[in-house]
């Protein structure tokens, strides 16, 4: 039997646990400790996504126990996807902070919190009852809790506190969700409440995918669920915030689609829901765009642009719940693409941008005037981030965006994409002329204010500049490859249609 | 189907000739930035003309739109590189509006692969048009949105400005050549949006007097011309009417290059002065510059046995099917001498005002400052000009008719006559420094500025206390809830 689904999640807990033991005595032991475990849990992620690929899906009874009775885990090749991002994303968080902080400068909650925050996640994707998904998705919640308000700073507490109220409003709702599908099915594993959904009463059916939708709409920041974000993406500082948009996000979209597909049946049952999502994405993308482009803080800026991208993702899920399997697949197939470079790009940006930050002490536009220079790598890291983000062709993003568009039903969201198109590009535009503004102050003038942050390594190619080069290559070289990404993701969309392995 | 095919195929009759004059005049351009001392550009400026090359080179639409963003952001770099605020935001506002035109783009394709799965380079779907005609009068600044033309283009430095006119407009033409067909119920629509764009940028252009902003409205008038002729095409790809919209665009850059490179040269030979009223009486102590000037001009102005001579000509018989638009021409052909007699009379010949007597000699001071080898590309794209205006029928894809029969070299002066007679009126007026000259932008807000007040807005929501964002979330949950229980 494989143990794979079960490693995936005890192996960073105890992971966490360990690193929070390693760094008592000797800070540069939490380094390494993290690295180890970020690299192993990568490392068990891809033998995972390897072995569904190659046998198929995978189901796990925890002491053997089979449902209804036991927990449930399961991996099929969509929720494969979505582990890959996992699997790239936790190795490469770790390996960013120890490019950019060195290998004694870390603090002592980031690590640990970082290693419970991915073990939450990966406890999301792989779970096959609902219960275990609220536990997972509770975990998350305390530890973005944890990750936002680490620092201590007075606007870093309040974010913290926000979120912490949302959170509570989103937990609340999922559990009640739950709840009512318990009380009507008499059941949390999900391939079973998929068999019994299409009996329960039709309001109580909308009750819950309302409850569900709200929720996660919170979580990912679907407006006006995303109220907390600027303010905590700010607060955590944009090593985390990274982990937030490129990764967390995706992980309750995958929650949400998995949710509304698999056990709740939503396109045969409720297929207005994605009349609402439709309009959702539209109104996503506008405001989070016009939010960015009145912003004068590069991390705020950056948090609202997420906003926008959920909304395009929106768009996606919308459009491949009202249209046949089929096309289904197709629409599915451009929103896990959007997803991928979203989160390509957005980790670029962000973390290019942390270098930036970091040699300010601010990310205010003003602060960073002229921050570019001298730092070539970051400023080409951070250009091919923004131009994948905005979708200039022959970019990724242009792809993503353009299947996006393609599998539309209607003109106003692709009227819509193409107005999101300008204004990103206006307000990256403006950030790209600040950091190149031979005007602005030395960085001697303001780091004299303070310490300066750790060691900048002196040498061209630091480890965290190559990393963000090599996000911000994959971002633009997705665009030419699309055809091998997208053969990948029909494999990945197909599982969600209940499709077999066309492979 | 993959969205990037890169399909590539060689241009044939006419757009070989445009391609081989992107590539003379982009060395030319190269050499000049070089004379200039712009080495900075010279990455960006390479970029850009490869970007024009792709265009023409791009056998299938996502590879003709990355040309234009090739294009775009190059152009970018080519710009000042913003050590001024308004520097900076003309900047921002320049890849913006180009942006603009290339997301139109992306919805016409988008539209175009919905209704019909192809990605070829043809003739669009009659519901896609519109987007494409409102992206290429964008891109190729047709009035009203020549804006970012006349605002960008004199702006550049000195050398860069004759760099920038190649390309970036003359994609959009080409482009448009390739895939707008649009005259709704028959009306020619496109033709009639190109010569109003030629009759008002020429009227705008009279009342201009700093040089570089003369001559950029022209480009709009001469674009206009184009498009007049582009609009005036039915059904088939190439037919005479886009012939001699493309060959009036290959001649176009020839003698706008030319004439932007003059006026650039004269700029520097009058320290640096660029207002027309205060450059005069180069004069005769400047002949090669002075034969380039005038050869510029009278390509311009349509003068026979130059290269605008023979394209106009072709122009003329297209427009011969639409007296209103075949009028319009005319009187921008008209307008277009007297401007240029004022270009070359206060370049060359006025004499210079007293109180910039000064001035003048601090120029001629300075002009020690342009290296030996800043003529040789203007000579070289003058002869260029006079030679396609001497064998016009000799170039790939141009019918070889008889351009010189003694009715055609009658009409084609009919204008010119007119520009001379108005110009023994209207000369003081033209040449006061005083009158015109006065140029108000259209835009002069930010690009954001609507956007950023609503942005604004939105931004006051996120910095509310948590009662309020509760608040406001508990809404928005029972309103879901509301509408998925059937509103």
């Amino acid at each position: 039997m494989n143990h794979l689904p079960v490693l995936v999640i005890v192996f960073p807990l105890l992971g966490g646990v360990s690193i929070a033991l390693a760094g008592v005595k000797r800070p540069a032991a939490r380094a390494v400790t993290a690295v180890t475990v970020a690299a192993l849990h990568g490392v068990m992620l891809i033998m995972l996504i390897r072995y569904v690929y190659l046998v198929g899906p995978l189901h796990y009874y925890p002491g053997g126990w089979v449902y209804p009775v036991g927990i449930h885990l399961t991996v099929d090749a969509f929720s494969g996807f979505f582990l890959l991002i996992l699997a790239v994303g936790h190795p490469a968080t770790v390996l960013f902070r120890l490019g950019s902080d060195g290998l004694r400068g870390w603090d002592d909650k980031s690590a640990t919190l970082t290693a419970l925050y991915f073990t939450a996640l990966t406890g999301i994707v792989v779970t096959g009852d609902l219960f275990n998904l609220f536990v997972f998705v509770e975990l998350a919640t305390v530890t973005t809790l944890g990750l936002i308000s680490r620092k201590g700073r007075e606007n870093s507490t309040v974010a913290g506190f926000i979120y912490l109220v949302l959170a509570s409003v989103s937990g609340v709702m999922l559990l009640l969700g739950i709840l009512l599908i318990y009380i009507t099915t008499g059941t949390v594993t999900m391939v079973l409440v998929a068999q019994r959904i299409g009996s329960i009463p039709p309001h109580i059916h909308a009750v819950v995918a309302g409850c569900v939708l709200v929720s996660f709409g919170i979580k990912f920041g679907m407006v006006p669920g995303h109220l907390w974000q600027p303010r905590a993406y700010l607060g955590s500082g944009s090593t985390v915030a990274a982990v937030f948009s490129a990764i967390g996000m995706k992980i309750y979209l995958y929650a949400l689609i998995r949710l509304l597909w698999l056990p709740l049946q939503v396109p045969e049952l409720l297929p207005r829901l994605f009349d609402l999502l439709l309009v959702a994405g539209m109104v996503n993308i506008l405001a989070g765009h016009l939010a960015a482009l009145a912003e004068n803080n590069l991390v705020r800026m950056l948090s609202f642009s997420s906003v926008a991208h959920a909304g395009y993702i929106l768009l996606g899920i919308a459009v491949a719940g009202r249209v046949t399997p089929a096309a289904g697949i197709v629409a599915i197939v451009a929103t896990l693409f959007h997803m991928a470079m979203h989160a390509l790009a957005k980790s670029t940006l962000l973390w290019s941008g942390r270098t930036f930050i970091a040699r300010r002490r601010s990310s205010s536009f003003s602060a960073l005037s002229g921050a570019g220079r001298g730092a070539v790598g970051n400023v080409v890291a951070f250009s091919l981030g923004a131009l994948a983000v905005v979708g200039i062709p022959p970019t990724g993003g242009f792809a993503s965006k353009w299947y996006v568009a393609l599998a539309q039903s209607s003109l106003v969201p692709v009227l819509v994409i193409a107005a999101g198109t300008v204004i990103s590009l206006v307000y990256y535009g403006r950030f790209f002329i600040v950091l190149a503004d031979r005007n602005g102050p030395g960085d001697a003038a303001v780091s004299s204010e303070g310490p300066a942050r750790p060691s900048r390594s002196r040498r061209m190619l630091s480890p965290d500049t190559a990393l963000i080069l090599t996000l911000g290559i994959a971002a633009l070289a997705a665009g030419p490859m699309e055809g091998v990404v997208r053969e990948y993701l029909r494999y990945v969309a197909a599982a969600l249609f209940g499709g077999g392995n066309p492979l | 189907m993959a969205l990037f095919s890169w399909n590539l195929y060689f241009p044939t009759g006419l757009e070989s000739a445009i391609l081989a004059g992107f590539l003379l005049l982009g060395s030319a351009g190269i050499w000049n930035l070089i004379v200039y001392r712009e080495f900075r550009t010279l990455l960006a400026a390479v970029v850009h003309l490869s970007g024009g090359v792709l265009a023409l080179f791009a056998g299938d639409l996502i590879t003709l739109l990355v040309a234009w963003e090739v294009l775009t952001f190059s152009a970018f770099f080519l710009l000042p590189d913003g050590s001024s605020r308004p520097g900076q935001s003309m900047r921002l506002r320049y890849i913006s509006v180009q942006i603009v035109a290339a997301v139109l783009f992306f919805v016409a394709l988008v539209v175009q692969v919905r209704l019909t799965g192809s990605l070829e380079v043809a003739e669009l779907h009659s519901l896609a048009q519109p987007f494409m005609l409102v992206a290429l009068l964008i891109k190729a600044a047709v009035f009203p949105f020549h804006f970012w033309l006349i605002e960008a283009y004199p702006s550049a430095s000195l050398g860069v400005t004759p760099f920038l006119s190649i390309f970036a407009t003359k994609v959009g033409v080409v482009t448009a050549a390739r895939l707008l067909r649009l005259s709704p119920g028959g009306f020619p629509l496109v033709g009639w949006l190109g010569a109003f764009s030629a009759v008002v940028a020429v009227g705008l252009a009279l009342k201009q007097h700093n040089v570089r902003r003369l001559l950029s409205f022209h480009i709009v008038s001469q674009i206009g011309y184009m498009v007049a002729a582009i609009g005036l095409a039915r059904g088939a790809s190439v037919g005479p009417a886009v012939t001699a919209g493309l060959f009036h665009l290959l001649t176009h850059t020839f003698y706008k290059a030319l004439l932007i490179m003059v006026a650039a040269y004269a700029t520097v030979l009058a320290g640096g002065k660029e207002d027309l009223t205060t450059m005069g009486g180069l004069g005769i102590r400047r002949p090669i510059l002075l034969l380039c000037g005038v050869i510029g001009a009278a390509a311009i102005s349509g003068v026979p046995f130059t290269s605008g001579y023979a394209s106009k000509y072709l122009l003329k018989g297209i427009a011969a099917g639409e007296p209103g638009i075949a009028l319009l021409l005319e009187v921008a052909s008209v307008g277009t001498g007297l401007s240029f007699i004022k270009f070359i009379y206060l370049i060359f010949f006025a004499p210079p005002a007293p109180a910039t007597g000064t001035e003048r000699n601090k120029g001629a001071h300075r002009s020690a400052g342009v290296p030996a080898g800043g003529l040789l590309p203007l000579a070289g794209i003058a002869a260029a000009t006079v030679v396609m205006g001497i064998v016009p029928g000799r170039i790939p894809g141009v019918p070889a008719t008889d351009f010189f029969r003694s009715e055609a070299l009658l009409t084609g002066l009919r204008p010119l006559a007119g520009s001379v007679v108005l110009w023994l009126f209207l000369k003081r007026r033209l040449t006061d420094p005083e009158d015109g000259g006065g140029y108000t932008p259209m835009v002069q807000t930010n690009p954001g500025t609507p956007g950023v007040r609503l942005g604004r807005f939105v931004r006051r929501l996120h910095d509310q206390d948590p009662r309020v964002q509760l608040f406001v979330v508990l809404v928005a949950l029972v309103g879901v809830v509301w509408f998925l229980l059937g509103g």
